[in-house]
């Protein structure tokens, strides 16, 4: 049984509800060749793109690492030319992301996730070429499409929405994982919780558990193409939740909580007597690029560097029911004026 | 379920075989027999796998094998109750109950065989001790287990507190590392700025420049001109003032940027809310900064 099934029977199974499909595919690019000044370079990671590009030129610019600074100082001159990185990690590559060079060359790419799909392409080399002056890159790339399945459910009554977003990964992860599963029985718990005490007042609840987490959250992006924003007050991400070391992420690519929401939070976590600490997110994610205006409250475990690679032996039930009453506890009281 | 059909399966086989090559009466009868046992105990599995199903598919085994016994004449046939006994492992309770009622057939091959075959008896006893000495093991095994993983419980907790205690150091470098950058004059403040907003928790920082009479600002809060009157020199953390009015903020920590008593700006930084670590953060950055205005 893939991932896809088990979340489909286990959800039936569980608590007998509707739950509805959503198939999409999306085209990429996996880099088959590649030549620097005409000479063939040996690939070592296989990421994917999501543009296909023939031959890459421009300026070359050689930094130790990135610092965020970029973004505002030489955003512009690193969007038109070549990067060489000593080494790219989690944290660069949000900036990477932000800062669109050409391309990356990199010695050493040390990444705690599976990343498969990237808008840049990013090459491991073993040295850089010795001439930079006269780059030339050629990519030879070929399409593939790639499927993924969505599934939500919608828990209460009202015309308004708010979601509960699971992001998964059909194409990497596993049942048996430790950050898919930890997550998943927290969504589960929420369910039940919502099933059995109380539906959310005034708005609805829309469970949403949504493919390719890895492949920059294209599950995510399909299904929020097809929705009006306007309806949606906000939404909860499980992703990487119930794993321990919890913070609640305040900005990753944006600020993930308006100011007014950011209170109230603070406020429902006093009263609860939970303490959790206030983080920037410091891992690649691009959930809230593509979510947009849309409030996103994340209880992420972070840090936790074996997370992406441990069995779910490792799960504990302790955490799970404290991420799930902390989050219930949100979904169910951040809007209480509305009722 | 695969492995339970696959066990009903052979015994079947068998004694269609048997059917075949033997001389056995009501052969027809008996071919109809053996496949009402496959669909029913097929039936009864598809209900799922509790402890009443198994042990009413337990019953209905025996009942089937001790009718096999009788058609076929063959006692060594009720030894085919003994694979089942590998559902009943689990706790010496249902092993108990397993060994009493798998007796049955045993004991009604013995009265086909008219008292004459008694070889699988001790066979059969045999066997189940053999099962008991693997259910003792199995025990043996399953505590281990259980230690080993509340130890990997234990270890794993610890691993993630001892990560958020390196993680605190981390913050420190990466301020640090840019830090540097800034007194060593490779970037400018204002790069600093939004380089030191991006390890913050902040809600926005506001950077008033005397030098250059300009004002920028990253994130939410903007800039109002207001706003320097209400500030004084230092390091302050300012809840429930009038710059907080102007920022709509409920935290902002202030720091100057002065030399020998002359202030070149100010730098306000919003939160929502702060705890110690932040603030030991900001005096880290607070000291930069001073290094910086006056060198």
């Amino acid at each position: 049984m893939n991932i896809s099934e088990y979340i489909q029977f286990d959800l039936e199974k569980s608590f007998g509800l509707k739950i509805n499909r959503e198939i999409f595919s999306e085209k990429v690019f996996e880099l088959k060749k590649l030549y620097i000044n005409e000479r063939k370079i040996h690939l070592e990671n296989d990421i994917k793109i999501t543009k296909q590009t023939g031959f890459i030129e421009g300026e070359i610019i050689k930094e130790k690492a990135i610092f965020p600074f970029m973004c505002g100082e030489k955003e512009k001159i690193i969007k038109n030319s070549i990067l060489f990185l000593e080494k790219v990690d989690e944290l660069d590559l949000k900036y990477i992301y932000m800062l669109k060079p050409k391309c990356v060359l990199t010695k050493e790419f040390s990444l705690n996730q599976k990343i498969k799909l990237f808008n840049i392409p990013i090459f491991n080399v073993k040295k850089f070429p010795e001439k930079t002056e006269d780059i030339k890159i050629e990519l030879k790339t070929k399409g593939k499409e790639i499927h993924g399945t969505n599934f939500y459910i919608d828990i209460g009554y009202g015309n308004y929405f708010f979601y509960l977003i699971l992001p998964y990964d059909s194409k990497i992860q596993k049942i048996e994982d430790l950050n898919f599963l930890g997550s998943y029985r927290v969504l589960k718990e929420i369910i039940r919780r919502l099933l059995k005490v109380s539906y959310t007042k005034g708005y609805r609840v829309r469970v949403l558990i949504c493919d390719l987490k890895n492949h920059l959250n294209i599950g995510l992006k399909k299904h929020f193409e097809n929705i009006n924003i306007s309806r949606v007050l906000g939404a909860l991400n499980l992703q990487d939740t119930g794993l321990g070391n919890e913070k609640l992420i305040v900005k990753n690519i944006r600020y993930l909580l308006d100011r007014d929401m950011e209170k109230r939070i603070i406020k429902i976590l006093d009263k609860l007597g939970v303490k959790v600490e206030r983080y920037p997110m410091r891992e690649f994610s691009n959930v809230d690029e593509i979510v947009q205006d849309i409030p996103i409250v994340w209880f992420y475990s972070y840090p936790n560097t074996n997370k992406n690679s441990l069995h779910s032996a490792f799960l504990n039930r302790e955490f799970i029911n404290h991420s799930a009453f902390v989050n219930f506890s949100i979904l169910k009281n951040l809007y209480r004026e509305i009722e | 379920m695969a492995f339970d059909l696959l066990i009903r399966i052979i015994i079947v086989l068998t004694t269609l075989f048997l059917i075949l090559y033997e001389n056995v009466d009501y052969k027809i009868p008996f071919l109809v027999l053996n496949l009402f046992y496959l669909s029913s105990i097929f039936l009864i599995l598809s209900f799922g796998r509790g402890k009443f199903i198994q042990f009413f598919t337990l019953v209905i085994d025996i009942i089937f094998i001790s009718i096999f016994v009788y058609l076929t004449s063959y006692p060594e046939v009720s030894l085919f109750v003994l694979p089942f006994a590998i559902r009943f492992l689990e706790n010496i309770k249902s092993l108990i109950i397993f060994s009493v009622f798998s007796f049955f057939p045993i004991l009604f091959g013995v009265y086909i065989s008219g008292f004459a075959e008694f070889t699988f008896i001790p066979f059969y006893f045999a066997f189940l001790l053999s099962l008991f000495g693997f259910h003792i093991k199995l025990k043996n095994e399953r505590e281990v287990i259980n230690s080993i993983k509340n130890s990997m419980e234990e270890i794993y907790k610890q691993n993630l507190k001892l990560q958020g205690d390196t993680e605190k150091l981390k913050r420190y470098k990466y301020i640090n590392d840019i830090s540097v950058l800034l007194l060593d004059r490779k970037i400018n403040i204002n790069s600093y700025l939004v380089g030191i907003s991006e390890f913050l928790t902040n809600k926005g920082i506001v950077f008033f420049d005397f030098k250059l009479k300009r004002c920028l600002s990253v994130g939410e809060i903007e800039c109002v001109k207001e706003i320097p009157q209400y500030l004084t020199s230092g390091f302050n953390i300012l809840k429930d003032t009038k710059v907080n009015e102007l920022t709509n903020t409920d935290v902002i920590v202030s720091l100057s940027i002065e030399c020998e008593n002359h202030i070149h700006g100010f730098i306000l930084i919003g939160y929502e809310d702060i705890n110690e670590d932040e603030i030991e953060l900001l005096k880290t950055i607070y000291a930069t900064i001073r290094a910086y205005s006056c060198s």
